[in-house]
């Protein structure tokens, strides 16, 4: 597999992986350090949103507005996001333009973290808790297919709200197991392999998304080491983050990457599944841990392999 | 009588040059007309163009104003010299094929500008229309018509921004068309 010139590599660091993991590693630790251990979700919930920024800022690979010649009004997106629901159509003919389901992501992501964080105040009683994560989930499956795709695909939307939710309950128990910050590293492991696979598909955009989302999670990950907590919105975001890339590829890019690739992409998140055991794995010494680790990355790793299969770049 | 015939007769000669003015249609095809673009980037530049289009050309005789150009791309011929960047084009990051199969232009007017003509008409790309106006230099009559053209758009003005930094914001187009009855 060719490597990528050295000065796109570190165009991407720069830009993309160093201010996202730089930005997400600074705001846990400050949170975590000045709140404590109790308040580790809302670290990890806001270093989300720093290294979420800051990885996009220079790039732009995920605009906000919704015209990039227009400021962002509140009312235009709530209508955007009214039509883009199916709740509402506009009464002016022809409708304004929709916009692509991939601008959805970060405001979906954005929720889960917002309703992760939220949920973990106690008291929350747990019908309430899961219904709320199942209506950001129903939302986020309906915003990221396309209408056309699901006509053709009837099984897609459930099947993507489905894969959406576990890996939501995964992440969420594997972040409570881990205070370490190794679910959180995992999943940005999931993310780069990811990325290869995006630069299989020929799509730069979704290359660097994936490149935040590693760049934040490592963030994350490598500051719990120093000081553990519950991660679980940071995983709430990497729940939606990796299927919601992976279906835009299916629909978005045009490369020899087989379907199947871009499905273990977004199938990933589920690996997490492998660090359910959390106590046998403790018990069971670092040479089973890291046969666990393996398991959660391999489905991604399939995907990359299929897509150095299919195609071959060239730089 | 006769004095009616006369009337008659002189009303239809004086008419007979206005009725050799009729207005000329022409096909135009991926065959007889090109669209090419050079995209540029800090380190390189790539050239491409777009293989099927369909549209119609129609002027009065020779009259270079009254033509009138309305052209739709497909979008998903679109080709470059690397089969990479052509699949990549295709993307979200760039057309978006799948979503917006088809780029549009209809010219609006055409005026007198130096030795040449200025055309000015609506590109629609990406479901974005903007106006553009470029010159280029035009041959029409009933019997054929010849236009060339070369110009710069920004391609952030149609909601293709991706890649700041990576790719230059302007492309340059070049339009030729060759055709005759």
């Amino acid at each position: 597999m060719p490597l990528p010139p050295w000065d796109e590599v570190w165009l991407a660091v720069r830009t993309v992986i160093g201010p996202s993991l730089g930005a997400a590693a600074g705001v846990y630790l400050l949170v975590r350090l000045l709140l404590g251990m109790r308040r580790a979700p809302l670290a990890a919930a806001l270093a989300v949103g720093a290294g979420g920024l800051a990885g996009t800022w220079a790039g732009e690979a995920m605009p906000l507005r919704l015209d990039p010649e227009q400021p962002l009004m509140a009312s235009a997106w709530l209508t955007a996001a009214g039509q883009s629901l199916g709740v509402w159509r506009p009464a002016v003919d022809p409708a304004p333009p929709l916009p692509p389901p991939r601008y959805w992501l970060p405001w979906l992501a954005l929720a889960a973290v917002v309703v992760e964080t939220l949920v973990r105040w106690p008291r929350w009683p747990w019908f309430g808790a899961w219904g709320l994560r199942g209506l950001v989930v129903a939302a986020a499956a309906v915003l990221l297919t396309p209408a056309e795709q699901r006509a053709e695909e009837p099984w897609l939307l459930p099947a993507v709200g489905g894969v959406m939710l576990l890996a939501w309950a995964i992440g969420r128990q594997t972040a409570r197991s881990w205070p370490k910050g190794w679910p959180a590293l995992l999943a940005a492991c999931m993310a780069a392999l990811g990325a290869g696979v995006m630069l299989h598909a020929h799509s730069a955009r979704l290359t660097d998304l994936l490149l935040v989302g590693f760049g934040t999670l490592a963030g994350i990950g490598l500051s719990a080491r120093f000081l553990p907590g519950d991660q679980g919105p940071a995983l709430a975001a990497a729940a939606l983050w990796l299927p919601g890339l992976a279906l835009t590829a299916h629909h978005e890019t045009f490369s020899d990457v087989p379907t199947w690739g871009l499905a273990l992409v977004g199938l990933a998140p589920l690996g997490l599944a492998a660090l359910l055991p959390a106590g046998f794995l403790q018990r069971w010494g670092r040479v089973v841990f890291g046969l666990a680790c393996l398991a959660a990355l391999a489905p991604v790793g399939a995907a990359l392999f299929l897509a150095v299969r299919a195609v071959t770049l060239e730089f | 009588m006769t004095r009616m015939l006369c009337t008659l007769a002189l009303v239809t000669l004086m008419s007979a040059p206005a009725a050799e003015a009729t207005e000329a249609k022409f096909s135009l095809t991926g065959n007889n007309t090109k669209v090419t673009f050079v995209g540029t980037k800090p380190n390189g530049k790539h050239d491409g163009g777009f293989r099927n289009l369909t549209g119609m050309a129609t002027v009065d005789g020779s009259d270079v104003t009254s033509l009138k150009l309305s052209v739709e791309i497909d979008v998903n011929s679109i080709y470059s010299d690397n089969n990479q960047l052509t699949q990549h084009l295709k993307s979200g990051d760039f057309f978006d094929v799948r979503k917006h199969p088809k780029a549009r232009f209809a010219s609006t007017r055409i005026e007198k500008s130096g030795e040449g003509w200025n055309i000015t008409g609506d590109l629609t790309m990406l479901g974005k229309s903007r106006a553009v106006t470029f010159p280029a230099t035009i041959e029409a009559s009933s019997f054929g018509l010849k236009l060339k053209t070369e110009f710069t758009i920004n391609r952030t003005q149609w909601g293709m921004t991706y890649g700041k930094g990576r790719v230059d914001e302007d492309v340059k187009l070049a339009v030729e068309v060759t055709v005759a009855k």
